[in-house]
């Protein structure tokens, strides 16, 4: 199922922080997001999943309107896993990732077998399999940010939304993660991501949109999008791509 | 802010954490009806409770009487103790898991001092009719009015003082307005009986001001064990929570009812128990995390086991008297409640 987003326009503080944005993400697809801080990214990402509605525009997964959907179908269509994952309650990985399985299950349905199946194929995905028993508290941010993202993968959705996954995590785990994201879009789901390192969204995504100042300015594949005049206007820096290799020379 | 740190291990089975917590409780509920100002020998009291289901099995070698202190004066008391400290632990559990404050209590959160109000109301205005049914009623009417309105000044803004400050002011006018209620109303020995129902004793403990608070309870521990998968969602932050599918808005509210109804009822039949839903909470999340699932159940075992113990105190602490059960749990609680804010402090320097 793909996701689709259509003259989206979202208000915070009085004024307009996505500003009429019409993007698309297809199944079997990585798409990144990226644009300097402030531009929109993650609000965009949180009208995705109802955290905030927007002004005007609207989300659909496939044909389905997404404000129309009642929250569990959304949550099981669309996983997301949040910037800075919070954890104050003294809960172990695998609870905290169990959480991902509620929206499959009615009010006074218990666990099944297929959730504890889900649960541990993402535990294993995340790389948290030592952690599992760990209280999450007592995790580094890295480790935090791949038990958020290993909760979002045992919902096993459709579409998977992910804000800056990589933020935390050290150079191993980054290209981990990404490289799991590129095994999940193969096995057909489709995945948003929002990234700040330009570089890491060369290599893994199929396509970039860049938002700016509430705007999409570009969306295509990385060759077509980061010209030199992107790279100045919108990042404020000097730099080319090469093929596959993006060198970035220095500020503007 | 994290108050008591678990220590990261793998915890036993759930069951057996239960089981054993059962038998503690069962232990001590046997021994606050055996103690007291007439001592009742422990086969006494087993044989007691045994002979009116296996009649003509057991030897009746006791008096009448001590029967009669047995089934009429201890037992309901014990019960008594066992529903309203499970129900005060429980609804500080889950105040503590909604707010994601370690600090949120029914008494601290004004809820307890919203329920004194309006049964007090009740009882000086005479409207003692009502009976044991619409106390519990009324109690749980000021309870969630006293919440809603703490909630409304002090918002989300997962400030500790701020919400604290919210609950001790909403409290504040709540006694004010007993107070006034009192000196306007009050005939006779209504203030004297109304003040020691406030200090939280469970001496007028009856079987009938039994039923509500106990259905109320044995409804909401099932609850909390069907739905604490769910309820764990309220851990998270509440964009993670909406996009695993919840409104944590509403979802908040349907359990700040639930907890209104536990402290309601509580305090309709027990009068003010401070402390249990502050510091058991916290015991059970240092037993078994937080965990919904595990948390909600053992904290009602604890509580319940708590209360028992600290009645079981207050009668042999002031034998042939008895202090309010309330007085224990707070000398109890509140020096342990201060302990945790000095190690919080250390702890964020």
């Amino acid at each position: 199922m793909s996701l689709r987003v259509e003259g989206l326009r979202v208000r915070l503080g009085g004024r307009f922080v996505v500003d009429g944005v019409d993007l698309a993400v297809a199944r079997g697809e990585v798409l990144g997001l990226v644009g300097p801080n402030g531009s929109g990214k993650t609000t965009l990402l949180r009208t995705l999943y109802r955290a905030i509605a927007p002004a005007s525009g609207k989300v659909y997964l496939g044909q389905l309107a997404v404000d129309e959907l009642p929250r569990r179908e959304l949550a099981r269509r669309l996983a997301a896993s949040t910037q800075e994952p919070e954890h104050a309650a003294s809960l172990t990985v695998t609870e905290v990732v169990e959480q991902g399985r509620v929206c499959h299950r009615g009010w006074l349905e218990p666990m099944r077998a297929e959730d504890g199946d889900a649960v541990e194929a993402a535990i294993r995905a995340a790389g948290l399999v030592e952690l599992r028993d760990r209280d999450v508290r007592t995790l580094s941010g890295g480790e935090r940010q791949r038990v958020s993202i290993a909760r979002a993968l045992a919902v096993r959705p459709e579409i998977l939304v992910l804000d800056e996954p990589t933020n935390h995590l050290d150079l191993r785990h980054q290209l981990g993660v990404l490289g799991l994201l590129r095994e999940l879009a193969a096995e057909g789901l489709a995945v948003l991501l929002t990234l700040h390192d330009l570089r890491l969204a060369v290599s893994y995504c199929d396509r970039i949109a860049v938002l700016d100042k509430g705007n999409l300015t570009a969306v295509g594949t990385p060759a077509e999008v980061l010209d030199e005049g992107l790279l100045a206007e919108v990042f404020g820096v000097r730099g080319h791509l090469r093929g596959s290799t993006l060198d970035i020379l220095g500020p503007v | 802010m994290t108050v008591l740190v678990g220590v990261v291990r793998r915890r036993p089975p759930l069951v057996f954490t239960l089981l054993a917590l059962t038998a503690a409780v069962v232990a001590v509920c046997v021994l606050a009806v055996s103690l007291g100002s007439v001592w009742l020998p422990l086969g006494h009291v087993w044989g007691i409770l045994a002979e009116p289901l296996v009649p003509g099995l057991v030897d009746v070698t006791w008096s009448p009487v001590r029967a009669s202190i047995v089934w009429d004066s201890r037992l309901p008391r014990v019960a008594m103790a066992v529903v309203v400290g499970a129900a005060l632990a429980l609804a500080g559990a889950i105040a503590q898991i909604v707010t994601r404050n370690p600090l949120a209590d029914p008494y601290l959160l004004g809820v307890s001092q919203g329920a004194g109000l309006t049964v007090s109301l009740t009882m000086v205005l005479g409207v003692g009719v009502l009976g044991f049914v619409a106390l519990p009623a009324v109690a749980f009417v000021g309870a969630l009015a006293a919440l809603l309105v703490v909630l409304a000044v002090s918002g989300r803004s997962g400030s500790v003082n701020v919400l604290v400050l919210a609950g001790l002011a909403v409290g504040q006018v709540c006694g004010a307005g007993l107070s006034l209620v009192l000196f306007l109303h009050a005939k006779g020995d209504q203030a004297k009986q109304v003040l020691f129902w406030l200090a939280g004793g469970l001496g007028d403990a009856r079987w009938d001001a039994l039923a509500v608070p106990a259905v109320v309870l044995v409804l909401s521990v099932l609850g909390g064990i069907v739905a604490g998968w769910r309820i764990n969602l309220l851990h998270a932050e509440d964009d993670a929570a909406t996009a695993l599918g919840v409104n944590p808005r509403r979802f908040r509210l349907v359990m700040l009812v639930g907890v209104s109804l536990l402290a309601g009822t509580s305090v309709a039949v027990a009068g003010g128990i401070g402390f249990v839903g502050l510091i058991v909470p916290h015991a059970a999340t240092f037993l078994v995390g937080s965990d919904a699932r595990r948390l909600l159940p053992v904290s009602a075992l604890l509580g319940a086991g708590f209360l028992v113990g600290a009645d079981l105190l207050g009668r042999l602490l002031a034998a042939p008297s008895e202090l309010p059960a309330g007085v224990i749990t707070s000398a109890i609680g509140g020096p342990l409640f201060i302990l945790m804010l000095l190690r919080t402090r250390r702890r964020m320097g």
